[in-house]
């Protein structure tokens, strides 16, 4: 069941109107049961491998909590006739037991994402090795389906797991509850990905209804909708144009295809996650935030941090510190330290780090080289900077630069979106070659005149849509820049009259009906992290 | 949720409803060609209620070929033309239900040629010139699903390109026509000449003609064919509809369709039902219909030949059906008013044709 349908404002209808009118003790499972059925809409020949996830994540957290519990309550019986030693390698002993467990559990989840998302892809390449080094034998491709939500989902188990072994909170006891959190309806398709200690608890606890906050979580909806289908779906056209027919194109033209690629995810990611959001707050469940301006960032450090924030805060969490914080990463540094000297050497571990994590980043975007290429260029990019912050910093002292001046901050925005912009290349083109190959033909041609000679009008849209284009980035610009300055745009509309709430409702209303992109004539587009 | 609350979240809804409601109007009003949808509007939306003796049904021949008017001139009936392009004959109980609401009349003219409808010719946006602008009711869900079904069948599964729900919802399909609407959008079409066609590069249209062969010869219906018109008879018996199916006069009219129409005349008779047949030469005869002045195609009948096929037929229903003499009644003063205005259409459509052939002429000459 897509977000962007008839049958899913359905659907949400009904799951409020059972939720609202359920007693407070059933609420949660009004959830569960309806998180099922979209689940089931949309994949439910897949459902099992949400099942497996969530049996084993569930069970791994379980054990987790009861090996703690046990260590602890040994030690605690034993306190007086354990020595310090002891009581230290009982401890460790239940880390090496919890970690035996964890790692069972990743291997299998992650095992079943790698195999699904990734075996044809490795395959393929496995089999080109092959040949290179003259081999006959092949692996063969398998026809597999990549269930719905996997990519997300299993961050979200793997991230309970590591949190319990970390004993961050009690493991859950209820697998009903728990397969709740798993599958929470509006966010399992494309995230945000869910910290249990943020999620868990709304879930199953009872929310009335509050007309104020399903008032704001329809608007929110709305607004959501807006950024999806008069934007992101408006701009698809130009860009499917653009990266389908690349070598028709040079120069400006093909960086226009990037920039439009840019509004388009923008609009099609935080719309989606507006909509999901919106639901879960008529529910009464606040979901993570997910975007925040990422496009007002100043360096593609703070961009990624404002960009798919659950991901990144995934990523820093259970990748980028075990990694730069752990025993082999210290050595490292300390060898570094040695060789390089103490800048560099310092730098370094942190440098490799953070290349890891984008590359990572990258990977779970997709199989494909170009999303290896799409990690490479983040990670290279923030790794660069990295290692040339005090050079930045020198430069900017000798040029006199006030940095906090707006002109130097808008200098750093224009200058990391179009970074940002020209990454998005690898993640759009269909393959890495055509991507570079667009990468490098956007450099290789100056051709301004594309602009005035009519060029724009034959990349499939017309005059009107590039003027409602503009006006939506002009309607995120403002909004955004209110936004930064802490204004709650939705509270300080809720304070006007009604009249003048009426009509902005209602005019944002027929905007979306009367200017967004779908029925029939038009090609609907899947949300694009969807299908990842 | 407090009272106020409730009250102001239903007044938001309604005023939300009220709103795509007209605005759904201005989208679809001139979707397509005004022949088509306006004159749909004109009948639900402007013709007075319980005002008709009755209805023309049928595709695009009926309304190039029934001058209303004329037989309200003629003989005081009000028989309104309830056709659209290619009209798909599984709708014609559709449209004889529909028609039923507003219009207290049991006396039905069928053009049975639209049953050629029901082959591959068939497609979803004859389907659409018909329902987009019907009514919402369960009459009208059930003129979808059945066409859409008839389409499936015909094409196979998976060949209604346009989302079913844009079917119900129309708005969903028409709306990026916001940038495209134009002052007769806005305003609401009405048919000064009751139906009749008054576009005049159709209606003064002139073509000489070939006459097609003629056969009485049959051959089975289809499966849809079939179904749908002992759908459409059993409805009329149960009911204790007046029907009378007709023939519009066509120059050419393909063999195998021919076969198909005969056979279709052959169950509607077994039926108790009158058949009124054009296409022979008797009729062409009785109709003294000019093959070189009288068509604008090989299927459409100028207003020269409209005036000459609705007088015949207009006396044929008065002679055969007990339809009341509307003439001279208070209310239906814009009946006379319709005969005026299309008289004064046809004298100038004509005039202004024969001026433009002297024009020609002369530049031929020239």
């Amino acid at each position: 069941m897509a977000f962007v349908s008839v049958e899913f404002l359905i659907f949400i209808c009904i799951v409020c109107l059972a939720y609202f009118i359920m007693p407070a003790k059933g609420k949660w499972v009004v959830l569960l049961i309806t998180s099922y059925v979209f689940y089931a809409f949309s994949s439910w020949k897949l459902l099992i491998f949400l099942l497996i996830t969530t049996a084993t994540t569930f069970l791994t957290g379980m054990q987790l909590g009861k090996i703690s519990k046990n260590t602890k309550a040994y030690i605690a019986t034993n306190k007086e006739t354990l020595g310090r030693e002891e009581k230290k390698l009982d401890r460790e002993k239940q880390i090496q037991k919890k970690r035996r467990v964890v790692l069972l559990m990743v291997l299998l989840n992650l095992g079943i994402l790698i195999f699904l998302k990734y075996f044809n892809f490795l395959a393929g390449n496995v089999n080109k090795l092959l040949g290179m080094a003259g081999g006959e034998t092949q692996i063969p491709f398998l026809s597999l389906f990549l269930p719905l939500g996997i990519s997300f989902y299993t961050l979200q188990a793997i991230g309970y797991v590591v949190d319990i072994y970390r004993e961050k909170y009690e493991p859950d006891t209820n697998l009903a509850q728990f397969a709740l959190f798993m599958s929470f309806f509006p966010q399992i398709i494309q995230g945000p990905i869910a910290r249990y200690d943020h999620l868990a608890h709304q879930l199953y606890e009872p929310h009335a209804f509050d007309y104020d906050r399903v008032a704001k979580g329809a608007q929110l909806i709305l607004w959501g909708f807006m950024k999806k289908l008069v934007l992101a779906d408006r701009v698809a056209i130009l860009v499917n144009q653009i990266f389908d027919n690349y070598m028709q194109y040079e120069g400006l033209v093909l960086f226009i295809g990037a920039i439009g690629y840019s509004l388009q995810i923008y609009g099609d990611f935080s719309g989606g996650m507006d909509i999901a959001r919106g639901v879960s707050q008529i529910l009464g469940i606040d979901l993570a935030i997910n975007f925040d301006h990422p496009y007002f960032s100043r360096s593609l450090s703070e961009f990624w941090r404002r960009w798919h924030i659950t991901l990144g805060g995934w990523m820093k969490d259970y990748v980028f510190y075990p990694l730069s914080l752990s025993k082999s990463f210290n050595k490292l540094g300390k060898k570094c330290r040695k060789i390089f000297g103490n800048y560099i050497g310092k730098k370094l571990p942190t440098f490799l780090a953070m290349f890891i994590t984008f590359m990572l980043v990258g990977v779970w975007h997709g199989s494909s080289w170009k999303y290896i290429a799409y990690g490479f260029w983040n990670g290279g990019i923030i790794s660069a900077s990295i290692l040339l912050e005090s050079f930045y910093t020198k430069c900017s002292t000798v040029c006199k630069i006030d940095v906090e001046s707006y002109g130097w901050k808008f200098i750093q925005m224009v200058r990391t979106f179009i970074l940002a912009t020209l990454g998005r290349f690898f993640s759009r083109a269909l393959t890495c070659q055509i991507a570079l190959y667009m990468f490098l033909h956007t450099f290789t041609s100056f051709n301004p005149w594309v602009l005035t000679d009519g060029t724009l009008m034959e990349l499939g849209l017309k005059g009107v849509d590039y003027v409602l284009i503009f006006v939506m980035i002009l309607i995120l610009l403002v909004v955004g820049i209110l936004q930064e300055r802490g204004i709650h745009l939705r509270d300080s509309i809720a304070q006007q009259n009604i009249l003048f709430r009426w009509f902005l409702y209602l005019g944002a209303l027929f905007f979306v009906l009367l200017t967004g992109i779908y029925g029939p004539g038009y090609s609907a587009t899947e949300f694009i992290y969807q299908q990842f | 949720m407090k009272k106020q609350q409730a009250v102001k979240a239903v007044s938001f809804i309604l005023l939300f409803l009220i709103m795509f409601s007209l605005t759904s109007k201005v989208l679809i009003r001139c979707a397509e060609d005004e022949n088509t949808l306006s004159r749909v509007y004109s009948m639900y939306h402007t013709e007075r209620k319980n005002s008709w003796s009755g209805t023309i049904i049928g595709a695009s021949t009926v309304y190039n070929g029934w001058i209303a008017p004329i037989a309200w001139h003629e003989n005081g009936i009000a028989l309104y033309p309830s056709s659209w392009p290619n009209m798909p004959f599984c709708l014609v109980l559709n449209v004889i239900k529909d028609v039923q609401k507003r219009q207290n009349t049991d006396f039905f003219v069928v053009d049975i040629r639209s049953i050629r409808s029901l082959t591959e010719n068939y497609r979803d946006q004859y389907v659409r010139y018909v329902l987009d602008s019907m009514p919402m009711s369960l009459n009208r869900a059930d003129a979808i699903e059945r066409s859409l079904d008839v389409l499936e069948q015909l094409h196979g599964e998976g060949s209604v390109q346009d989302d079913k729900l844009s079917y119900y919802i129309p708005f969903f399909k028409y709306h990026s026509r916001w940038s495209d609407l134009e002052k007769s959008d806005y305003v609401k079409f009405r048919s000064e000449m009751k139906g009749a066609l008054q576009v005049p590069k159709n209606a003064f249209a002139s073509k000489k003609q070939k006459r097609g062969n003629l056969t009485e010869e049959c051959t089975a219906l289809n499966d849809l064919q079939a179904q749908y018109l002992m759908e459409l008879l059993d409805y009329a018996k149960e009911n204790d509809l007046r029907m009378l199916f007709i023939s519009m006069p066509v120059a050419r009219f393909d063999k195998g369709e021919q076969e198909v129409q005969n056979e279709a005349f052959r169950i509607i008779e077994s039926y108790g039902y009158p058949v009124l047949n054009f296409n022979t030469e008797e009729m062409y005869a009785e109709l003294e219909l000019d093959f070189s002045t009288d068509y604008r195609d090989k299927r459409h009948l100028n207003s020269k030949g409209g005036k000459k096929f609705t007088v015949y037929l207009a006396n044929y229903i008065k002679e055969n059906f007990d339809l009341e003499d509307l003439r001279g009644r208070e209310e239906y003063k814009d009946w006379d008013k319709a005969y005026e205005t299309y008289e004064a259409f046809y004298a100038d459509g004509w005039a202004q044709k024969e001026l433009e052939e002297q024009e020609k002429a002369k530049q031929g000459e020239e």
